[in-house]
């Protein structure tokens, strides 16, 4: 009897390394709430107002497809002239300098033709700016152009197109250029997208009209283009920041006071900012639009474990 | 040959009591030098090999870092296996060694192969082993932070990124020289970063690439030394000094000449201060701030590191800026100090109550004072046995201490001289001479030392079984046993020496037997009691058998825990939250549930790290956070008695509330230690390894689903390795093929463009700052920007005879857009690589409730064998806490009888009897009665501490039947009838039975009732005791001698058994 009472003590010892410490308890509602695979859950107002959630109702909206791309300004084809001497021979005078605005007709320069050995005056073409002057008194023209000029007051934008944005986009459609040096900013659309496509680089060219309002637009200089590619206006929108994934499904959480429920909704187009939803919710469902990221935890925390 | 040195010992007193006193001073002295913790270390025998490995996935890291370690790293000396974890940014691989093995040998070892691996490794990345620390290895935690109004010299605000510049470079500096401090590690602000964002559309104006930006810096930022010449007689060093002092002359850098106009940096890029891509954050009461944190060097003394760190953090402040100030958030030295205070606070207590119980009842303040000398004399000496054996000292180690049992010996032998000098002083008028006192001190010692020394002998005995365990029980309790063992042997020691010798010194003068008023009660009142058991013996020995029969019952409905849970006085809240949520949002989380935590009045401050520190040495996700509550100490709660449990679960409902947490409770030094133990703490666990990590998933799923039906599951899950959201950039080969470009062109610029690239340093004293190249954090964030980011074109393309060169103005375009090159794709990713012993695995981990765990695991294990048939090349392990309680029942069933027999043996040796032995066995089972009904009483739940408290039950429970037993023989073989004999040697014995079990048992109520820190560990012992006591007493006091006389009965006078030699 003694002996057993003993190993009855040591037993109990061993008793003791089979258990092992009580399970952190979970609250029912969620276990209840993943066996039967709705996922809501519960947050007060005052927590969610703490924490940053906000909300706001889903409704109709503008989708745009806008793309970033470079371009770059040139002078437009026939604006700008290079001019030559007709004949060769000494030059006599100089009219004008490198930024001097002229109009069609104005003498640019007095040449004595080697042929005719009588000065005659070099004219500009059209009317616009003096680009470049190649030329100075006393200079031997020949085949070098003597100047340039061109009518900057509208440019051309070229924006280099690859790929699939070749087809995109189209003449007609609505582009923002943007200065690179200050920002400014100028509206205008697609005149033409050009047939040809460059071998090496696997690209063409689109061109918009840029009108040079403030002069400060110069040909060669590089900008940013924000190409719109559409924009419809759609039926329900929701911000990209209610969306988020929950087993695999685009949700978005709807509040229904103080309890939260994941819709799995259906996208259509979608833009850099908003989404369009074709299915799973309706116009006035108060969508979070604030902090979703924290419903989502909420919902998938009874599947987190340490992982350490 | 005990007589002898017993003889010894009182002939030669002096000398006896000079080496005692030896013997306490270096003790004295070890006292200085014994490691004091809290709690015994368990962390195994480890080096971590950190790699950061920044911007890598989970999958390149285990790849590219993890497998090359893993492999260099097998077969090692001693090595007891590695397992590793991939995770962004990091590998991190954990090299385990024997129990044992040196720790410095180790390392030497894992040195020696990473030289070697090296090579293998990509630039710039470079395997670090962990500080030398473990798992208590945490012992100071300071915040550094600014006074709301403190500005900077220039005005400014302090910023998380200049309070991470102080730690780096004024305060971690500092504290790493501090002794026994092995590193500082580092968590929140940002590390001061120098960005320069290049604007993508002027760089494609210029035509230049992120590369040509990070070479320009790279190429103009070197110093450079150019040997000496000598000139008349002296030498000149010639050195040519290229380092940009500051921003502006970063700004300057050329990137090239055009047209005349040099080009510089600053024309396409902007320059300033950046912040890195940090992996962790640290948070104060709701604040972000810079949390630093002191390893202590392995087998240092926490308390006196802590002290020193924290001297040395005082004269740090001084070297800060105004308004800069470092605070302490986390001591262990008040943990260890509210520890300690607590165990010498009963220590103290229960020795002052010894000796007024020892003076009450012998009724000489000397003898007592003898007596309860023993007490310190034993603990030095256990001391110099701990400092010599590396045992620290702790709760467990100290806090078990039983000093009843230390002065069991020394009582007995006392109260014996006592007794033998009254009877010797009663017969004659005059003092006892000299000659005559020591030739009495020597009788009586050697009368009783027998039984004294066989009672030790049976007691250390006993915990054996605790020497039988390995693992992390080992390493628990060990240091406990071997403590506990040590004071044992040294109060026998004493007992055999030192006692003596005092003796004979000291207890000179009248020795008349005084007439002590309480004894003289206690024996009227046992007498007639007495005689009236042994009449009824049968009834008596009956009812005993039926109690303990319904104690035995009671005790089968007893709570168990195996190892008690030392209260560190603060709490850790581990809020989990879903792979993948990003480190911004987990700040965002972890503020608001500090907010929370902080309302509470007994909270003191809260403090938090999210994610991975600099040194790795805990690797975890941005999505989990280790959040330290610190207490306020209990005086200034409102409710200074409210238990801990409650306010922890008061302070989960609270924080249940928050959306997107879920919180797992712990204590900083438990987590720490669980951490480093192994990766799975749970009953059982189902390893796959394999190489897919699909298939392993699959498998794993499937696991996950038998074992849920296993009779007994309980918390059954699949480890969590996926679910991290990735972008996928994926360049297309034919694509590419058309462009010319190679896929490592596509990664460098998303590399560069993204993660950033490292281009020089900036040096400011021996500050360094890298400067990093990447994009601006606007479009690092936009989605859309992805994919218009440019990749250069190489000048090279070449062109066949169908090209078509641009026909326009404005010429081809040098690059191209990264997503006509590659597709852009979110994905779920893995998460986390775990591998073991050179193989992936998944972990499905199962706790078993209801139902013994041997018989679990084998159903498991055959169900699984039946039903989950993996796919060649993937097997199935089992693992997890089974294996070590399995292997530890193993050892017991084998260990427990043998012990068992051990003491019956010498019982036997002691009696040369069996009946006798068996008659003093029987004393075991009663006195553990008392003990079980006061556990039950108090609601104390089973567990080591409890069982320690029995075992010290046992022991006293058999050392007084041995010494009652033995004297009664004695009487017998004098001549006395059997039953004269009984009552006369009952009695004899009331006074040291009486006083064994006073001193035992109130020697511990201060230990029962006290709730300091530690208390709850040495509660159960204590409450266990004290209980057990009362039985024991009455056991020893009519149910022994009742059962003598019942296994005597019918035998006529024989010749009795004595006591036999050693």
């Amino acid at each position: 009897m003694t002996r057993s009472c003993l190993i009855l003590a040591i037993a109990l010892a061993l008793g003791g390394c089979g258990k092992s410490p009580p399970p952190a308890d979970k609250p029912e509602a969620q276990e209840a709430d993943q066996a039967t695979g709705s996922a809501r859950t519960h947050i007060e107002a005052a927590v969610a107002a703490q924490s940053g959630v906000r909300t706001a109702p889903v409704g109709p909206g503008v989708i745009r497809d806008e793309h970033d791309v470079n371009g770059l300004l040139v002078p437009i084809d026939g604006r700008d002239a290079h001019i030559v001497a007709r004949f060769p021979g000494p030059v006599h005078a100089v009219k004008v300098a490198v930024g001097d605005r002229v109009t069609a007709g104005q003498t640019l320069a007095v040449i004595e033709s080697n042929v005719s050995l009588s000065d005659y005056a070099v004219t500009a073409p059209l009317s616009g700016t003096v680009l470049a002057r190649d030329v100075a008194v006393g200079d031997l023209a020949g085949d070098k152009p003597l100047f340039e000029i061109a009518d900057l007051s509208t440019l051309w934008v070229d924006i280099h197109l690859f790929g699939a944005d070749a087809e995109h986009l189209r003449a007609g459609l609505p582009v923002e250029i943007i200065r690179l040096s200050d920002n400014a900013q100028a509206k205008t659309r697609i005149d033409r997208v050009l047939p040809g496509m460059a071998t090496a680089s696997q690209s063409t060219v689109a061109r918009a009209l840029l009108k040079n309002s403030d002069g400060n637009w110069r040909p060669g200089a590089s900008v940013r283009v924000r190409v719109s590619v559409s924009e419809s206006p759609v039926a329900r929108v929701v911000p990209l920041d209610a969306l988020q994934s929950l087993r695999g499904q685009d949700v978005v959480f709807i509040r229904e006071g103080e309890n939260y429920e994941a819709r799995v909704v259906k996208l259509g187009r979608r833009d850099g900012h908003h989404a369009e939803v074709l299915d799973g919710v309706a116009v006035g469902d108060e969508v979070v639009v604030a902090q979703s990221y924290l419903i989502k935890a909420d919902i998938e925390k009874s599947s987190v474990a340490d992982s350490d | 040959m005990l007589d002898r040195i017993i003889r010894a010992s009182i002939a030669h007193r002096w000398l006896t009591l000079v080496l005692t006193l030896t013997l306490a001073g270096l003790g004295a002295w070890s006292y200085t030098r014994l490691p004091i913790d809290a709690t015994p270390d368990i962390t195994n025998v480890q080096v971590q090999v950190n790699t950061r490995a920044p911007g890598y996935s989970a999958l390149e890291a285990e790849q590219r870092v993890t497998l090359p370690i893993e492999t260099a790293l097998a077969g090692l000396s001693h090595l007891d296996g590695t397992r590793s974890l991939s995770r962004y940014g990091l590998s991190q691989v954990t090299v385990v060694f024997e129990d044992g093995t040196d720790i410095y040998f180790a390392r030497q070892q894992v040195a020696e192969r990473l030289a070697q691996v090296r090579g293998q490794l990509s630039d710039g990345l470079e395997p670090e082993m962990g500080p030398v620390a473990t798992g208590l290895g945490e012992i100071f935690v300071y915040s550094v932070e600014a006074a709301a109004d403190a500005r900077k010299p220039d005005g400014q605000p302090w910023s998380a990124t200049d309070l991470r510049t102080l730690q780096d470079w004024v305060v971690r500096p500092q504290l790493r020289t501090v002794r026994g401090v092995t590193d500082v590690n580092t968590i929140g602000g940002y590390e001061r970063q120098i960005h320069v964002t290049p604007d993508p559309a002027k760089l494609l104006a210029y035509g230049f690439t992120l590369r040509d930006l990070v070479d320009a810096i790279a190429r103009n930022n070197q110093n450079v030394g150019a040997g000496y010449i000598e000139r008349n007689g002296e030498q000149f060093l010639v050195r040519v000094p290229g380092q940009v002092a500051d921003l502006a002359d970063l700004g300057n850098i050329v990137l090239d000449r055009r047209d005349g106009v040099p080009i510089r940096v600053r024309d396409v890029a902007s320059i300033g201060e950046g912040m890195e891509l940090r992996s962790g954050a640290a948070t104060e009461n709701g604040q972000e701030v810079v949390l630093g944190t002191a390893f202590m060097l392995i087998g240092e003394n926490s308390r006196a590191v802590s002290q020193r760190t924290a001297k040395r953090i005082a004269e740090v402040q001084k070297s800060l800026p105004v308004g800069v100030a470092i605070k302490p958030v986390y001591d262990r030295t008040v943990l260890v100090d509210r520890t300690i205070a607590t165990v010498s606070k009963n220590l103290f207590e229960g020795a002052l109550l010894v000796i007024a119980v020892l003076f009450a009842l012998l009724g000489n303040f000397r003898a007592a004072l003898i007596t309860a000398a023993v007490i310190p004399l034993a603990m030095l000496m256990t001391v110099i046995g701990m400092v010599r054996g590396g045992v620290s000292g702790n709760l467990m180690s100290l806090g078990a201490l039983d000093f009843g049992l230390i002065v069991d010996g020394a009582v007995i032998i006392i109260e014996n001289a006592l007794r033998r000098f009254g009877e010797a002083q009663g017969s004659r008028a005059q003092p006892l001479t000299r000659d005559e006192r020591f030739e009495l001190t020597a009788l009586a010692t050697s009368e009783v030392i027998r039984p004294s020394l066989f009672g030790v002998g049976i007691i250390t005995a006993v915990y054996l079984p605790i020497f039988a365990l390995s693992g992390v029980e080992g390493k628990m309790f060990h240091p406990m046993a071997i403590t506990v063992v040590l004071a044992l042997t040294s109060a026998m020691l004493l007992c055999l020496t030192f006692v003596p010798a005092v003796v004979a010194v000291a207890l000179s003068g009248s020795m008349r037997p005084h007439g002590n008023a309480f004894l003289e009660a206690a024996r009227r009142l046992y007498e007639p009691v007495l005689q009236w058991a042994l009449r009824l013996r049968v009834a008596i020995v009956a009812g005993a058998l039926l109690l303990v029969l319904a104690i035995g019952f009671l005790a089968t409905r007893l709570g168990s825990e195996f190892i008690p849970s030392l209260d560190e006085g603060d709490i850790l809240v581990q809020p989990l939250r879903i792979p993948g949520t990003s480190l911004s949002q987990s700040l965002t989380m972890q503020v608001q549930l500090e907010k929370r935590l902080q309302a509470f009045p007994e909270v003191e401050r809260v403090f938090s790290k999210i994610g991975t520190a600099e040194i790795a040495s805990d690797p975890m996700p941005p999505s989990m956070a280790d959040t330290y509550v610190m207490l306020k100490s209990r005086d200034r709660w409102p409710d200074p008695r409210k238990p801990k449990a409650t306010l922890v679960s008061e302070i989960e409902s609270a924080i249940r509330v928050l959306p997107g947490n879920n919180y797992e409770f712990t204590q900083p030094i438990q987590m720490r230690t669980n951490e480093l133990i192994s990766g799975v703490r749970a009953d059982v666990a189902v390893k796959v390894y394999g190489d897919d990590m699909d298939t392993l998933l699959d498998i794993g799923r499937r696991i996950e689903s038998v074992t849920k039906k296993v009779a007994g599951a309980a918390d059954v899950k699949l480890e969590q390795v996926t679910g991290l959201p990735t972008i996928a950039i994926v360049p297309d080969r034919s694509a590419l093929a058309r462009y010319g470009l190679n896929a490592a062109d596509v990664q460098a610029t998303v590399g560069t463009a993204i993660g950033g690239t490292v281009a020089s340093r900036l040096v400011e004293g021996d500050r360094r700052f890298d400067i990093v190249v990447r994009l601006p954090e606007a479009l690092r964030q936009d989605r859309g920007a992805l994919g218009d980011l440019a990749v250069p074109r190489p000048d090279s393309a070449t062109r066949d005879e169908s090209s078509r060169p641009a026909s326009w103005k404005g010429g081809a375009p040098a690059f191209v857009p990264l997503r006509e090159v590659a597709t852009i794709s979110d994905q779920m990713g893995p998460n986390q690589i775990n591998r073991e012993d050179g193989k992936r695995r998944v972990v499905v981990t199962a706790n078993v409730r209801g139902r013994d765990l041997g018989g679990f695991v084998q159903e498991l294990r055959q169900r699984i064998d039946d039903q989950v048939k993996p796919a060649p090349g993937y097997w199935i392990g089992y693992g997890g806490t089974f294996q070590q309680l399995i292997s530890a029942s193993q050892r017991l069933t084998l260990v427990v009888p043998v012990t068992l027999a051990v003491i019956f043996g010498l019982l036997f040796m002691a009696f040369g009897s069996v009946r006798d032995a068996l008659i003093v066995f029987s004393g075991v089972p009663l006195a553990l009665t008392g003990g079980v009904v006061a556990l039950l009483l108090r609601g104390i739940p089973f567990s080591i501490s409890a069982g320690v408290g029995f075992i010290a039950l046992s022991g006293v429970a058999v050392l007084n039947g041995l010494v009652m037993i033995a004297f009664i023989n004695t009487l017998r073989k004098d001549g006395r009838p059997l039953d004269e004999a009984i009552v006369i040697g009952a009695l004899g014995r009331l006074r040291p039975v009486l006083m064994t079990a006073l001193v035992a048992s109130l020697g511990f109520i201060p230990m029962a009732f006290n709730v300091g820190a530690g208390s709850e560990v040495q509660r159960p012992l204590a409450t266990v005791v004290i209980g057990g006591i009362v039985s024991s007493t009455v056991l020893t006091l009519l149910v022994l001698p009742a059962l003598y006389r019942l296994a005597y009965r019918t035998r006529v006078p024989d010749a009795p058994s004595e006591l036999q030699g050693l």
